[in-house]
Formats: structure tokens, C-alpha cells, sequence
């Protein structure tokens, strides 16, 4: 099992051109940053050009992560749902930044936390009530702005920000329980 | 002027999702600017936007999307490397090559090969590598194609030397040519501006000679002759036979334009010499005044702005 950091470590080596390292690195996050392409995307290559674009980014910018704190994994996550949307789109989002805290008891650097933060997030999203998973899911996912979701749900605009804002408390409470 | 609407919590979420209009983004991108609590906060959704990221049924993606990314990095190495020098790189390679591999997915026996093409870097026989078998396929393919491709590039190069020298006479002769234009334009230009010189300095002399031509035996009378363009506003006044003035006055030239009510323009002021020449060349009048005539007063030295009566001279 690699060590906690092991992501900065991969990083330095990347920096200096280093084929292997990034071959590990997609090793380790190509499953679930495919998975998030997929999941906005609901198309195969569409996804598969997704993934190849930000593997390629860390490959051509590593520096632009060299201030990572524990794990690639927040970032590349956030970048493959902003690409797809851009794909779907057909426009250039602004690129998100590092600075990512995550809930407490929330942790990606190692396999098996990667697995159980997977878990514990997706009980926590199913505990929901359906609309305002929906919600969530409908400005995550497919990218509607809160006006566009209150036209399709019939709600006012400023309860789909609201819903917005508590549902995602709710999944950082629920990591932090 | 409406102020700014105010940035609430909820705001912070949509911004992180890049959900809000252009002019909203901004609008909390300058705000996070300057509120290093809002920041923290920013930070804190991401978090959380990453906790929904992770919710996804997890899928393997397709086998060739891994080579594809490597040879891809692959060829982008190699356009680089052909520029920049790495130092360390030995070492890096050596550091991460001896790490133990975390594949994602359960593959075969005899299929965890990770293609690596390294042209600066052999690892020792003492090495792990999980790459070699993959990396000797292709550096024997490399080196058959080398074989094949060697001979040829000398003719390409020659053929490419000789295109561009092609190119650079072609350049060389074109420069050639547009200099000699040039230069012809510039000689032409200042034998023009030579010869303008000289007539203005004829007009101008007060030492030239001058003639009035009459009928002969007549008695010769005050006249003057404009040469006018109003197109350009270029105006010469040459005057003959005019009578002196009295201390303090000069005569001053008038333009009169074209139409009724339209006030006379001066076009400058002189004194006849001993023989009651005078000429004024290019003074300074409006363009595109077409006069209906000229007139000459006397006025007091320095000129006026409108004409005093009488009208010593007239146009025709």
C-alpha cells in the first residue's frame, strides 16, 4: 500500500518528466474521475476524452499542484466534473483552484479511505429526501443553475439555493459524525 | 445607481459550481477577494462538492484510455526533451520505478506492463521494473525504424537546404527591387522639392529683377496678379507699380468668397519695395474657400481682421 503524501511524491517526479509516476498516478484516480465524466456525461467516449484531458493537464501543469495537502483526488474530481460540463457546455469554465478542505473524517490519500468516504457520501445522499437529492444532483451533475431547476421543479429559485446549501451540509455533518 | 446585492451562503455554493451568470462570478470573485473568511468557507464547499463527486456508481474506465494517455505524454516528452535538459532525472526515475505498483483493476498474469519509453535512462539489472519487457519491444522497433528511415534523411535534408535557399534568393530579390523603387521615388521627390525651392525663392528675392510688360508708350499703372487653388488654400500674390505708404500701414490682401453675407478672409500683408514690387506666397488661409475675388486695403501695421475702406485694388 503507498503512504499517506503519496501524492506529492508523484507529483516531484512528474515535474521532472517522469512516465512512470504519471502512469501511477492514472492507475490510482482514473476509476473515479471516469466515473464522475460518465455520471455528467452518460456517454463512454465522451467520458474517456474527459479522463484523457485532465491526466494530461497534471502532466503538462504539475507545478500548478505543488501545494497539495494530502491527496490529488478532491482536485481531479471537481476538474473532471467541470471539463464534462464544459464538454456538454461546449464552453471553457474557469479553472478551479487547490485550495479544497474536506469534512473531517473524510480522507482520499489511501484506497480504503477512498472506498469508505465513497460509501459514507453515498448513504448520506440517499438519506436525502428525494427532492432535494434531486436538486443536488440536477446542479452537480447536469450543471442547471438554480433558476433553471426552479422553472423544471416548479419551486422558487431561493428554495433550490437553499436546498442546495443545506443538502450539501447535511453530507459534511454526516462525514463528520 | 442600484447597490450591489448582498453575497449570501448560498451564493458561495453556486460559485464553486461555476452555476452563477458571468457578471454574479465576477461579482464574488472580487468579494472573495478581499474576505479571507469567505475564502475559508469557499474551501470548505469544495470539500463538501467533493464528498457529492465521490457519490457516482464507480466504473473502470476502458483499457486504451491508459496507453492512449501515455503515449501521448510519450511524444510530448520527446518533443521537449529536445529542448530542456532534466537534471535528477536518473534518480526520479529510479525512486518511482522501485515503488510498488497499485494497480486499479485485477488484471492477468503477464499483462502489468506499464509502457515507459525513457531514451536517457537504463535500469540496472538489480532494477524491479515492471516496464522492461514492454520498453525492449520498443526499442528493437525503434531501432529497425531508425535502420529503415537513416538513409533518407540526408536526401531530406538537401532537399530541404535547397528549398530554403530558394526561398531566401526569392526574399533577396524582392527586398532588391522594392529598394530600388524606393530609392528612384526618393530622387524623384527631391528634385521636385528642389525645384519648388528655387521658384520660391525666385518669388520671394528682393534682389530679382523684375519686368513689367505694357503696351508700349503707355503709363505704367499699380497692378497685382493672384494665383489662387482653393482646393489646397495655396495662394501667391505678386504685385507691381504700387504706390508707397505712409509710415505705419501696410496693404493687406483680402479673399472674398463665393455667396452673398460671407465675410472677406485676410491672406497676409506686405509693403512694396523702392520699385513697388511685393509678393506674398502661401499664406496661411482656410482650404476649400472658393473666392468670387480678391481686394486690397491699406490698414495699420499688423493687419486686420476686417477690411478698412477704401479698396485700393480689386479683382476682375
Amino acid at each position: 500500500m503507498m503512504p499517506s503524501g503519496d501524492d506529492n511524491f508523484l507529483l516531484r517526479a512528474i515535474q521532472r518528466g517522469d512516465e512512470a509516476a504519471m502512469a501511477q498516478l492514472f492507475d490510482r484516480y482514473s476509476r473515479p474521475v471516469y466515473s464522475v465524466a460518465l455520471r455528467v456525461l452518460r456517454d463512454p467516449a465522451a467520458a474517456e476524452d474527459v479522463l484523457h484531458e485532465v491526466f494530461l493537464h497534471i502532466w503538462r501543469k504539475p507545478e500548478a499542484h505543488a501545494s497539495l495537502r494530502d491527496s490529488l483526488m478532491p482536485w481531479l474530481l471537481l476538474m473532471a466534473r467541470d471539463h464534462s460540463l464544459d464538454t456538454l457546455r461546449r464552453k471553457k469554465s474557469v479553472d478551479s483552484v487547490n485550495d479544497i478542505t474536506l469534512p473531517l473524517g473524510a480522507r482520499l490519500a489511501e484506497e480504503t479511505d477512498r472506498v469508505a468516504t465513497e460509501e459514507r457520501s453515498r448513504s448520506a445522499l440517499l438519506r436525502l429526501p428525494v427532492d432535494q437529492r434531486k436538486t443536488l444532483e440536477m446542479a452537480f451533475f447536469d450543471g442547471l443553475t438554480h433558476t433553471e431547476i426552479a422553472e423544471l421543479s416548479g419551486d422558487a429559485p431561493a428554495t433550490i439555493k437553499t436546498r442546495i446549501r443545506t443538502g450539501l451540509l447535511y453530507l459534511r455533518k454526516a462525514m463528520q459524525s | 445607481m442600484s447597490r450591489p446585492q448582498p453575497v449570501t451562503a448560498e451564493d458561495l455554493y453556486l460559485y464553486a459550481m461555476q452555476l452563477l451568470q458571468p457578471e454574479e462570478q465576477t461579482r464574488l470573485s472580487d468579494f472573495l477577494q478581499h474576505s479571507p473568511e469567505a475564502r475559508t468557507e469557499l474551501a470548505n464547499v469544495r470539500g463538501d462538492l467533493v464528498l457529492l463527486a465521490s457519490t457516482p456508481e464507480q466504473h473502470t474506465p476502458p483499457a486504451l484510455s491508459r496507453q492512449r494517455l501515455l503515449k501521448q505524454i510519450g511524444r510530448e516528452k520527446k518533443s521537449a526533451s529536445a529542448v530542456h535538459v532534466i537534471p535528477e532525472r536518473a534518480t526520479a526515475q529510479h525512486a518511482v520505478a522501485t515503488m510498488p505498483v497499485f494497480p486499479p483493476e485485477p488484471q492477468a498474469p503477464g499483462t502489468l506492463l506499464t509502457p515507459i519509453r525513457d531514451d536517457s535512462y537504463t535500469p540496472s539489472q538489480e532494477t524491479q521494473l515492471p516496464f522492461r519487457s514492454f520498453q525492449d519491444q520498443e526499442d528493437e522497433s525503434r531501432r529497425s525504424i531508425v535502420a529503415i528511415v537513416f538513409p533518407w534523411v540526408g536526401w531530406l535534408v538537401a532537399a530541404g537546404l535547397a528549398v530554403s535557399t530558394f526561398n531566401l534568393w526569392h526574399k533577396s530579390k524582392t527586398l532588391q527591387e522594392t529598394a530600388a523603387f524606393a530609392n528612384a521615388k526618393a530622387e524623384h521627390i527631391a528634385s521636385e522639392s528642389e525645384k519648388s525651392l528655387r521658384v520660391l525663392d525666385v518669388l520671394r528675392n528682393t534682389a530679382a529683377q523684375r519686368f513689367q510688360l505694357t503696351k508700349q508708350s503707355s503709363q505704367p499703372i499699380p497692378n497685382a496678379r493672384v494665383t489662387y487653388v482653393s482646393e489646397t488654400g495655396s495662394l501667391i500674390f505678386q504685385g507691381a507699380n504700387l504706390d508707397q505708404l505712409p509710415a505705419g500701414k501696410v496693404y493687406e490682401l483680402w479673399l472674398i468668397p463665393v455667396g452673398d453675407g460671407r465675410q472677406p478672409i485676410p491672406a497676409g500683408t506686405f509693403r512694396p519695395d523702392e520699385r513697388g514690387y511685393a509678393s506674398i506666397v502661401l499664406p496661411e488661409i482656410p482650404k476649400g474657400v472658393v473666392a468670387g475675388t480678391f481686394g486690397v486695403t491699406m490698414e495699420d501695421e499688423g493687419g486686420a481682421k476686417t477690411p478698412t475702406l477704401p479698396i485700393v485694388m480689386i479683382g476682375s
